[in-house]
């Protein structure tokens, strides 16, 4: 009957070159979806059954689940950690659905490693003049385990893909630049820097580059073998990711590569605008004074861009480049997160124990106070 | 399932099912970079949905159940119709030379997409009627009559050897 057919078929298939298993780029769209998912469960009617092997299922998914990406490695897995804020010494991961307390007063900030959540903590929240900067290494499990370095009045930066927390200090009347390797808690390179000479070191992490400001003198800085370069591309205090770089010129804002310069985004922007880059480079939202109703965020390797309400600040990133902000709700708190590429968002109201409260920080009492991920707090 | 898959598990259970779905993908789509996306997709939808997985001995049927209705759902976009072959017979005699005849692929790569899909997940996943009906979301008596369709159109390009005159779509 069809038995020649189906024998001509299976032919074709078993004659076929198949190619390679892209495990990694599977785990990375996985994972991304599964907290997509998490995050729009309360929303999206997502219903196709099927009955091979006897299973019901109920699933889901978009166009932008969709793309072949080549064989390689899965994302950094911060990228599990979805929206990421605190209140206090709270901190939430994966939009409100998991905590932990941090053993110290209240977050200062985040960063993003592919070892998990960096958290930067101390007395108070505040990022200068607020005394030791100490660090808590929370990963995707929520498992938690301190992280032994301890600095003062210095910026620190991650590169997501990576386990290094990378910053500078001054040794000795020399500048070092600093990598400190998280997920073991080792120091894994100190790089003197000779000619670099400031009080405030701002630095960035890109790759196996440290990107140094230092009062004017910028510097390139390949840690891993310690040579020193000045390209003069990134100028000042550094904003670089994921080989990416936002820099300010006159009457536009742009992003460039960061080793070749090569201009990749420009937008005109008359008065104050800059552009901060998602934790990963890949997106960049626009702050300017001609934005009132909202603000624009860019995909920056297509140049274009969706428009989401409110103002930058209230939003942070998380790890693999989508927005979120916090609130208030007449029930609580509403957490909003947007696709960067769609402008689409998707809220949830998760169940915090301690609502953000500003105005506790006035009487020093940190304990309403609130910190977004992907946003950096340094003035 | 008791937790989800540790990235050493998954990864060894992508490897495993794979070359497998990209086979069905490739029969139904007839495109490897498409057929590529779909297992991708697929595979990522069953990370995605690993809570429902309820067994590990499940998780192979489950992905290439997820494949197919990741397939139907594509096929059902304006899009992807507008891309593909029409409802219209090909132009291929009846009494053609038997050593002209296309491969089984270019054959299947005359059908429709959702015709295309019904002939793959019938002759060659061996599936029933009732099982292709739900895979695709589409009725029993459509799933006959696209069979039915899809059979004559392959006859033609094939050959009664390949496909004889007596079948018809009420295999189950």
């Amino acid at each position: 009957m069809t038995e020649r057919l189906a024998d001509l078929m299976r032919a074709e298939a078993e004659g076929l070159d198949v190619p390679r298993p892209a495990s990694g780029p599977v785990l990375t769209r996985g994972r991304r979806l599964r907290r997509r998912r998490r995050t729009t469960s309360a929303l999206a009617g997502l219903a196709v059954l099927a009955a091979i092997g006897g299973t019901a299922l109920a699933l889901g998914g978009s166009d932008r689940d969709r793309a072949v990406d080549p064989a390689g490695s899965p994302a950094p897995a911060s990228d599990d950690l979805g929206a990421v804020f605190s209140v206090g010494a709270t901190v939430y991961l994966d939009g409100g659905r998991r905590s932990v307390t941090i053993a110290d007063t209240s977050v200062k900030s985040f960063y993003y490693t592919s070892a998990g959540l960096l958290v930067r903590q101390g007395d108070n929240p505040w990022s200068d003049g607020g005394g030791a900067q100490r660090f808590s290494l929370v990963r995707a499990d929520g498992t938690t385990s301190p992280v032994s370095v301890e600095t003062e009045e210095t910026v620190h930066a991650t590169d997501p893909a990576q386990p290094y927390l990378a910053y500078a200090r001054t040794r000795s009347g020399t500048v070092e630049v600093v990598v400190h390797d998280v997920s073991t808690d080792e120091e894994v390179a100190v790089v003197p820097v000779p000619g670099a000479s400031a009080s405030f070191l701002p630095v960035a992490l890109s790759g196996d580059l440290v990107f140094l400001g230092a009062d004017g003198q910028d510097f390139v800085v390949d840690w891993t073998t310690g040579e020193i370069t000045r390209p003069g591309i990134v100028r000042g205090y550094p904003e670089v990711a994921g080989g990416h770089a936002a820099v300010q010129g006159d009457g536009e804002v742009s992003v460039v590569d960061a080793s070749t310069g090569e201009t990749l985004l420009a937008v005109e922007a008359a008065g104050y605008a800059y552009l901060s880059l998602s934790p990963d480079g890949r997106f960049a939202k626009l702050d300017a004074d001609e934005q009132v109703s909202g603000f624009d965020v860019y995909d920056v390797v297509a140049g274009t861009h969706v428009q989401l309400p409110g103002a930058t600040y209230d939003y942070g990133w998380t790890a693999d480049g989508d927005l979120f902000r916090l609130q208030e709700s007449a029930s609580g708190v509403r957490l909003s997160t947007c696709e960067a590429d769609t402008g689409s968002c998707a809220a949830t109201e998760p169940d915090l124990a301690t609502p953000p409260n500003d105005a506790a920080a006035s009487s020093e009492d940190y304990s309403g106070e609130l910190k977004l991920g992907g946003l950096i707090y340094e003035s | 399932m008791p937790r989800p898959p540790s990235d050493g598990e998954f990864t060894e259970f992508v490897h495993a099912s794979w070359a497998s779905l990209y086979r069905t993908a490739y029969l139904m789509l007839g495109d490897r970079a498409e057929a590529e996306d779909l297992v991708q997709t697929a595979l990522a939808k069953t990370y995605a949905s690993w809570s429902k997985v309820r067994a590990v001995e499940a998780a192979p049927a489950f992905a290439r159940t997820v494949l197919v209705n990741t397939a139907a759902s594509w096929f059902r976009r304006k899009s992807w119709r507008n891309e593909r072959p029409t409802e219209t017979l090909p132009e291929v005699a009846a009494h053609h030379d038997p050593s002209d005849r296309p491969a089984v692929v270019d054959a299947l790569a005359q059908l429709p997409s959702r015709q295309r899909a019904v002939v793959v997940l019938r002759y060659y996943e061996d599936l029933s009627v009732a099982q292709v009906a739900t895979a695709l979301g589409i009725s029993d008596g459509t799933v006959k009559s696209q069979t039915s369709d899809a059979l004559a159109k392959l006859r033609v390009l094939l050959g009664d050897a390949v496909v004889p005159h007596t079948l018809g779509a009420t295999h189950d």
